[in-house]
């Protein structure tokens, strides 16, 4: 009896860490967006549809910045000179303008998922 | 052994959630209602200025509130009412109302599906002159709200329970309000939106000037967000109720929302 319930524990704790491991394999992957002189750098960024991934957002410029998907209701403060890494979620095939509110006419561009 | 295998197991699950915890979910955002609570949290100066033509007074309210989160999911709100009451027959009183203290705590949220949880509670101090009839309420008052963006609308929801507390100078009223609120975002500048608010009077005095007790009172909240510039946002909109039990004639509801 003693053996068989080694036996579980060994299994489930196996489950557990293989899970562990496979969502840190399926780490999803990382995009680059710098603010820079209150513009963004890339102004397109390229996506996978329906596969979250991670932006990474850096700030170089002195002001804070808010970032905004107005259309995915995202809204992120970036503190000037830091960078956020920011868990996306999956989206839709399709163009998702975003603009750095604070200086709109300059720091804006696209997030286009396909 | 067997503490070694679960050892080795808690190392290596150990090693694989520390690289999730770096990685941050981006802040949703909504409309701003007039009435219905929203389940975000805020770090804004907010400027309030409602004009009520009562039942047989009118009053100004003016309003300064301060919304700060002290955790990245937990905000306090403190805010500060001034009235100036007119009624039909008497003097124009003026004066501080209640002070109100809420916090809310964000409980959910999906950028996935761009929805939204909290609950909170508000604390309403006597602090306004009862024999003035500028408040003197002490009241508190649970509330849960939701979110939730579908297609290009936004939804909010919001149910929320009155308890007074002062019951040995008025009956201890107690009331239910549910609301909800629908928005259509035009553009990043200019929201229309649309709010239901009921309101249920559930325990109280039986036969007081408006006789509300158990009659449920029901609103419709048409009114605008505008933004004009980034951060801040200018709601107006009016209150007018749809039934015969109801607190008042209409209501003018504006605010100013500046972040910080």
């Amino acid at each position: 009896m003693r053996r068989v319930l080694w036996l579980l524990q060994v299994v489930l704790l196996s489950i557990a860490c293989s899970a562990a491991l496979a969502s840190a394999a399926d780490t999803p992957p990382e995009l680059a967006l710098t603010l820079d002189q209150h513009r963004f750098s890339p102004e397109e960024l390229r996506v996978k549809a329906n596969t979250p991934f991670i932006l990474v957002l850096t700030n170089k410029d002195k002001e804070d910045e808010e970032f905004e998907i107005a259309s995915l209701r995202i809204e992120q403060i970036v503190s000037g000179g830091k960078t956020l890494q920011l868990k996306m979620p999956a989206l839709k095939p399709g163009a998702y303008e975003f603009v750095g509110e604070f200086h709109e006419k300059t720091a804006k561009g696209r997030i286009v998922a396909e | 052994m067997r503490m070694a295998a679960v050892g080795l197991v808690l190392l290596v699950c150990g090693a694989v959630a520390p690289a999730y915890a770096q990685y941050a979910e981006p802040n949703i955002t909504f409309f701003y209602p007039l009435v219905t609570r929203r389940p975000i949290i805020e770090r804004e100066l907010e400027f309030k200025l409602n004009y009520t033509k009562g039942l047989d007074e009118r009053e100004i309210e003016a309003t300064a509130a301060l919304e700060f989160p002290i955790l990245p999911r937990l905000q306090f709100e403190i805010e500060v009412p001034f009235i100036v009451l007119n009624p039909d027959e008497g003097k124009v009183v003026a004066g501080f109302g209640d002070l109100e203290l809420q916090a809310k705590l964000q409980v959910f949220k999906s950028v996935q599906y761009r929805a939204l949880v909290a609950f909170g509670l508000e604390y309403k101090l006597p602090s306004g002159s009862r024999s003035r009839d500028l408040g003197g309420e002490h009241a508190i008052e649970p509330f849960l709200t939701a979110g939730i963006a579908l297609g290009p609308f936004d939804l909010i929801g919001e149910v929320a329970y009155e308890w007074l507390l002062n019951g040995d100078e008025h009956p201890r009223e107690q009331e239910f309000t549910a609301r909800l609120a629908i928005a259509y975002p035009v553009s990043r500048w200019f929201t229309p939106l649309l709010e239901l608010v009921t309101a249920t009077q559930t325990r109280g005095p039986a036969e007081d000037e408006e006789g509300l007790l158990h009659k449920m009172q029901v609103y419709l909240v048409p009114g605008i967000n505008i933004r004009p510039r980034p951060g801040m946002t200018f709601r107006a909109g009016f209150q007018v109720p749809l039934t015969k039990a109801k607190e008042f004639d209409y209501q003018f509801l504006s605010a100013l929302v500046v972040e910080f």
